[in-house]
């Protein structure tokens, strides 16, 4: 075994038990929580790696390739945990795969058991456990870099002498001591755990062990920087720190909200004009529009939610690598706990406004399971911008515009407004019944660690735009996509002498009709209904979809839109479609993500059942309401 | 298609909504601040009057009374002064410098900048082991270092790591105050 690097000593022992290298095919990464044990998996792997779920609960599977090892040796990148006793999904995750009882995992021939250096005291408690496994281990003390800096030092040979196994110190950041991970599995190793473990593995045992393996490798902290302390004096100060806070919130918000969505929209015209260039090159046949209308609108609705993703990642990885994402949820949690949420939700449900997809791919940073679910069930009740061409269209149509509050607030932007606050409330009031039944939380308390502030690197940032937005793509992209191509059938079917019919003679105009009995009450007529089914693509499908049926209908076809359906449509029907548009799960990419996410149908099918209850009651209310009062 | 019925001065009335939404989203942050600061203020004075009546009791009834646990464990790492060998984990060479009469206090009693050495924890079974895999340990030192700027949660240092704890966890963290300010055990 090589180990002349005086940074990378591996302790020798060479007799019994040795398990050839070429035997160790899989290897297992385990850490703490914010041990930087992604970014060392990220730089491992150089990305060669596939994300799925583990069966039945949402805990995110990572596998890897390890890059250049010469041989395919796969990396399983398993979830942060402090100790091995399975009380969270998370540990039983990891024993389970550790100890070879993962289906569809091998066990691990090896594991390479990552630690922060800067907090070994709390992190050695982990080493005993995972030693005590029995499979050849490497130690990686990370972060030594920072380590070494604030002044730390500890003596690795005793460590290594004290565990029984090899000890490195790396950084997975700048990437400095990791060729130590490539001798470790090329090498022989000899897999006898340290007797000095301690045999009673509870918490206090385990953290006396580690306090005495502390003592005797002479390990000296490394004294932290005054920075994240003199921040924190400004970021959380009693009035300064709510005001960066909401200055913060307020610059995501318009990020994504006034630069994401002109983005999306200018991307969706770039998608939709390169279709029309395209047009000319295929023969006009069922062909093109099936290519055109069906699959490239498919395309191009799936790519459109790209520039919205990526703009709130961008931000996210921002605020989380530098360490400000946990204060700003130390700010919130004292509002998002009056509704039984914690201050990890905060981000997400404010991303919400502008869109629900990348909101709840953001509830990821919300550990308590519970909670993330019950942010991601009410993320869509938050109004998203698909909503606003709908919102827009019915209330320039039916809303004249009158002063409300003198010139401040007009009539209809007054009712703009009520519709958000609509949409809020549906959101507190289900988040409050969610949290005090079925996802009541139980006894795990709110812990929330605070990082020291350090500067992002855009390495990492990189990483996790392209690791979300490969995900979206690939996960969330091939349901979006399947839907558009069923509704384009649809809408396309039956064929009148090979070619495409009409839409009032196709298949979904006919269940429009066939579901006009139901919506009747609401208020809304066949059109309508045909609008409503063509919206489970996305809710701002309606707008072109009622624009195509008033414009081949003689009737109509000479208005614009707002004048034809002020001529088809009641007001009271009218202002029940903006509730019902304001409470429905109208969006299949929102389902899509929201499977991708708690990894089960069982989520998104609650949600959309939910949802439309809710959304036909209130729409039926409101028109049986107004229809008695503006009569 | 879109071009037609879409107002732009609409649009321009939605965005001044939000941006009145957001300063009302401000003003009900900050409001709940003043009432909890105040009502902290209130019921803190009640319960160390409280804690006065209490302390006999709790020198008499607590396991740990005229036994302290030991702080070998402190937050600033492994090294400890008196603690050189670091063999000793309860009850250690440190007995004398605490006196028995410090009552064990919840961890929302101490004030910014206090340090205490956890004693017990007063949670069911699972709340108490995560609480520990956290690094709240009995016999760890912990120091209160701030409150968040609402008042609540409030942010402890244990092991050299700052973890934000919610006022109805942290009252269940049973700790003795430290006789020596926390800075002071710096070598």
């Amino acid at each position: 075994m090589n180990c002349h690097s005086v940074e990378t000593p591996i302790t020798a022992l060479e007799d019994a038990g040795k398990l050839s290298a070429n035997e160790i095919r899989t290897v297992a990464l385990i850490g703490p929580p914010n041990s930087g044990k992604s970014t060392l998996f990220n730089r491992l792997t150089r990305l060669r790696q596939k994300v799925g779920n583990y069966p039945g609960v949402t805990v995110e599977q990572r596998v890897g390739v390890l890059a250049g090892a010469g041989r395919e040796i796969k990396i399983i990148d398993l979830p942060g945990v402090y100790s091995l006793t399975p009380y969270s999904d998370d540990e039983r995750v990891a024993v389970d795969v550790l100890t070879g009882k993962m289906n569809g995992l091998p066990r691990p021939d090896a594991v390479l058991l990552v630690l922060d250096v800067t907090h070994l005291s709390r992190h050695l408690v982990l080493a005993a456990p995972v030693i005590a496994l029995g499979l050849p281990t490497l130690v990686l003390l990370n972060m030594a870099d920072v380590f070494a800096k604030g002044g730390g030092s500890l003596d690795v040979l005793k460590l290594a002498e004290e565990l029984g196994t090899p000890v490195a110190m790396v950084s997975a950041t700048q990437e400095t001591g990791l060729d130590v991970v490539d001798r470790f599995l090329r090498g022989d190793h000899d897999h006898q755990p340290s007797t000095l473990l301690p045999v009673l593995q509870d918490a206090p045992q385990c953290r006396k062990w580690a306090s005495q393996v502390g003592t005797r490798i002479g390990y000296e902290r490394h004294l932290p920087s005054e920075w994240s302390r003199r921040l924190d004096d400004v970021f959380l100060h009693k009035f300064w720190g709510p005001l960066i806070f909401l200055l913060v919130v307020g610059a995501v918000f318009q990020t994504v909200f006034g630069l994401g969505q002109p983005m999306s929209a200018a991307f969706q015209d770039l998608l939709t004009r390169l279709g029309q260039q395209a047009a000319p090159l295929i023969p006009n046949s069922l062909f093109r529009s099936l290519l055109l209308d069906g699959l490239w609108k498919g395309v191009s609705s799936v790519l459109v939610f790209l520039p919205q993703i990526l703009l709130l990642f961008l931000f996210i990885g921002l605020l989380e690598d530098s360490g400000y994402l946990a204060r700003a949820a130390l700010i919130a949690d004292r509002t998002m706990r009056s509704v039984g949420l914690n201050g990890k939700a905060f981000i997400p449900l404010l991303s919400a406004y502008a869109c629900a997809v990348p909101a709840i791919m953001a509830t990821r940073t919300i550990e308590d399971k519970r909670d993330r679910i019950a942010t991601i069930l009410i993320a869509p009740f938050m109004t998203c911008s698909a909503r606003l061409p709908i919102y827009t269209l019915l209330i320039a149509a039916f809303i004249p515009e009158r002063p409300v509050v003198g010139v401040l607030l007009g009539s209809r932007a007054c009712a703009m407004l009520m519709l958000y606050v609509l949409g809020f409330l549906m959101a507190i009031a289900t988040a409050k019944v969610l949290k005090s039944s079925v996802l009541k939380s139980d006894a795990i308390p709110f812990v929330l660690e605070l990082p020291e502030y350090r500067w992002p690197t855009w390495h990492s940032i990189g990483l996790r735009l392209y690791d979300r937005g490969r995900i979206f793509l690939r996960q969330a992209g091939t349901v979006i996509l399947t839907v558009s191509l069923l509704v384009w059938v649809l809408s396309n079917l039956p064929l009148h002498n090979g070619h495409v019919p009409q839409i009032e003679q196709s298949v979904i105009a006919h269940l429009g009709h066939a579901i006009e009995p139901v919506i009747r009450p609401l208020g809304f007529n066949w059109k309508i209904g045909v609008g409503l089914l063509t919206s489970v693509i996305a809710r701002e499908v309606i707008v072109g979809t009622l624009g195509t049926i008033y414009g081949s209908d003689p009737a109509t076809h000479a208005m614009t839109l707002q004048n034809a359906l002020r001529l088809d449509l009641a007001p009271a029907g009218a202002m029940a479609l903006l509730v019902f548009f304001a409470f429905a799960m109208q969006c299949t990419s929102t389902l899509a993500v929201v499977r991708r996410e708690t990894n089960s149908w069982k989520w998104p099918a609650v949600q959309f059942i939910y949802m439309t209850i809710v959304a036909y009651a209130s729409a039926f209310a409101v028109n049986q309401v107004l229809s008695k009062l503006l009569k | 298609m879109t071009s037609f019925f879409v107002p732009t001065s609409l649009i321009d009335a939605l965005r001044e909504g939000l941006a009145a939404a957001v300063v009302l989203a401000g003003i009900a942050l900050a409001y709940p601040a003043k009432i909890g600061r105040t009502g902290k203020h209130a019921s803190r004075k009640h319960a160390s009057g409280k804690d006065d009546l209490q302390k006999d009791d709790l020198r008499k009834d607590h396991p740990c009374a005229g036994n302290i646990c030991g702080d070998n464990l402190c937050g600033h790492g492994l090294r400890h002064p008196g603690n050189s060998d670091g063999a000793d984990f309860d009850a250690g060479g440190e007995q004398a410098q605490l006196p028995a009469s410090q009552p064990a206090v919840a961890l929302t009693e101490l004030e910014p900048g206090e340090a205490g050495t956890i004693d017990h924890i007063s949670l069911p079974f699972l709340g108490q082991q995560f609480l520990m895999r956290v690094g709240f340990v009995p016999g760890v030192q912990v120091e209160f270092s701030r409150r968040a700027p609402l008042g609540d949660p409030s942010v402890y240092l244990v092991d050299g790591t700052e973890i934000a704890l919610r006022s109805e966890t942290a009252k269940s963290i049973m700790v003795r105050r430290a006789e020596i300010p926390q800075l002071g055990d710096l070598p």
